[in-house]
């Protein structure tokens, strides 16, 4: 984490394995790490009781993701993510108090794009599937690090302000990459 | 106490990882500093145009209170964006440095005389100036090796800008703070003047 020198994104650090490697590939991956951290964040700002089912229904989901790119690539799923993220950022922005089926749509979407988007297109079909294991644990980590942070930022009023915040940050970032993106 | 620790250590080990990520998702040329997070984080901080503009919009903020404290602060990247895509996009927008300029003026003459306008004028203006700022580092986008890690560097510094000038802004409380804030907001009128009159370059 603290020597990334040595990695690129969607490419392999040398010398710590395929899992790790996997595991690793969330964070290497800009638009993951918005649209990940944006859901935790959405989340987290939901009671607990809540987000039981959105959370285990955004991990079977990022297992579908995964599975399907095992099998084939998808093309374009930055941009999804990114719309996606810009979304969840504007939601949070509102503080507006959504619906329950709200929290488990937004949970199978960001779970099947971020699995579709961990491809791992030059690896032989074992190292692919110890890869693909360690994305989805660190995928699922990284929401759940997010969720923590946004569900301890809940209590007083100036720490619903800070997620308020973040998620501008996060919306504003994907809306300028949206634009160069399409006007491309 | 325990809640504010595992806070902390979070934020903490995010700002680290950021911060470290500079060459990580840039490409593995000499360009990768250039794209990174650093260069992104770095534009708003070193152009003075954009740092007292953003102090601005935090000192103007803590003069106004709730709510505007913080929806300027969430206003202003959204609307930044804006404009960044503008640039990106490649729309003719005149006089940006101009703009920009008379954003540290207006901006510094409203906390100088402290004024209290209707939250929507308020948001309305700081708007207004963020698609010149937005627009300015747009263009820039580009040319950046990883134009995400690029944008996700200058919105966070730009929002750690309007969180410096809010807490000066609070200074408002102590018995002279309210003079110090203000003779803030003087000093950058007239560095926005020096832009404009282009006494003062970047």
């Amino acid at each position: 984490m603290f020597l990334p020198q040595l990695a690129l994104a969607h490419s392999p650090i040398k010398g710590i394995g395929y899992f790790l490697n996997g595991m690793l590939h969330p964070l290497l991956v800009p638009a993951q790490i918005i649209v990940i951290v944006a859901l935790g964040l959405f989340f987290g700002q939901h009671k607990p009781a809540e987000n039981k089912l959105s959370v285990l229904i955004f991990l079977m989901a990022t297992i579908v993701g995964l599975i399907y790119t095992f099998f084939f690539i998808a093309p374009d799923v930055f941009i999804l993510l990114l719309v996606v993220a810009t979304l969840i950022g504007l939601l949070l922005i509102s503080g507006f108090t959504m619906p329950p089926i709200m929290s488990i749509l937004l949970a199978i979407i960001v779970g099947v794009l971020v699995g579709l988007d961990s491809s791992q297109e030059d690896l032989g079909n074992k190292e692919t599937i110890v890869s693909l294991f360690g994305s989805g644990l660190g995928i699922y980590f990284l929401m759940l690090y997010s969720m923590a942070l946004s569900e301890t930022l809940s209590n007083k009023h100036w720490q619903i302000i800070a997620v308020r915040v973040i998620a501008s940050w996060l919306s504003a970032s994907a809306m300028m990459v949206l634009a160069l993106s399409f006007s491309h | 106490m325990k809640d504010h620790n595992v806070t902390l250590s979070i934020i903490i080990s995010i700002l680290l990882w950021l911060l470290s990520c500079a060459t990580a998702f840039a490409h593995s040329d000499t360009a990768s500093l250039q794209g990174g997070f650093v260069s992104g984080f770095m534009h708003p901080i070193s152009g003075l145009d954009h740092v007292v503009a953003m102090l601005a919009v935090g000192l103007w903020g803590a003069f106004l209170g709730k709510p505007a404290l913080w929806i300027l602060p969430i206003t202003f990247p959204l609307v930044m964006a804006f404009g960044g895509a503008l640039g990106v996009a490649g729309v003719p927008i005149p006089f940006i440095e101009t703009g920009i300029a008379l954003s540290d003026i207006v901006l510094g003459l409203v906390v100088l005389f402290a004024l209290r306008p209707p939250l929507w004028v308020a948001g309305l203006t700081v708007g207004f100036f963020a698609i010149f700022h937005g627009y300015a580092h747009g263009v820039e986008l580009p040319n950046a090796a990883n134009p995400l890690i690029y944008s996700i560097g200058f919105v966070i510094a730009t929002g750690l800008l309007h969180l410096v000038g809010i807490a000066i802004g609070e200074l408002k409380h102590l018995s002279f703070g309210e003079m110090i804030v203000r003779a803030g907001g003087a000093l950058i009128s007239m560095i926005g003047l020096g832009f404009l009159t282009h006494l003062i370059s970047v």
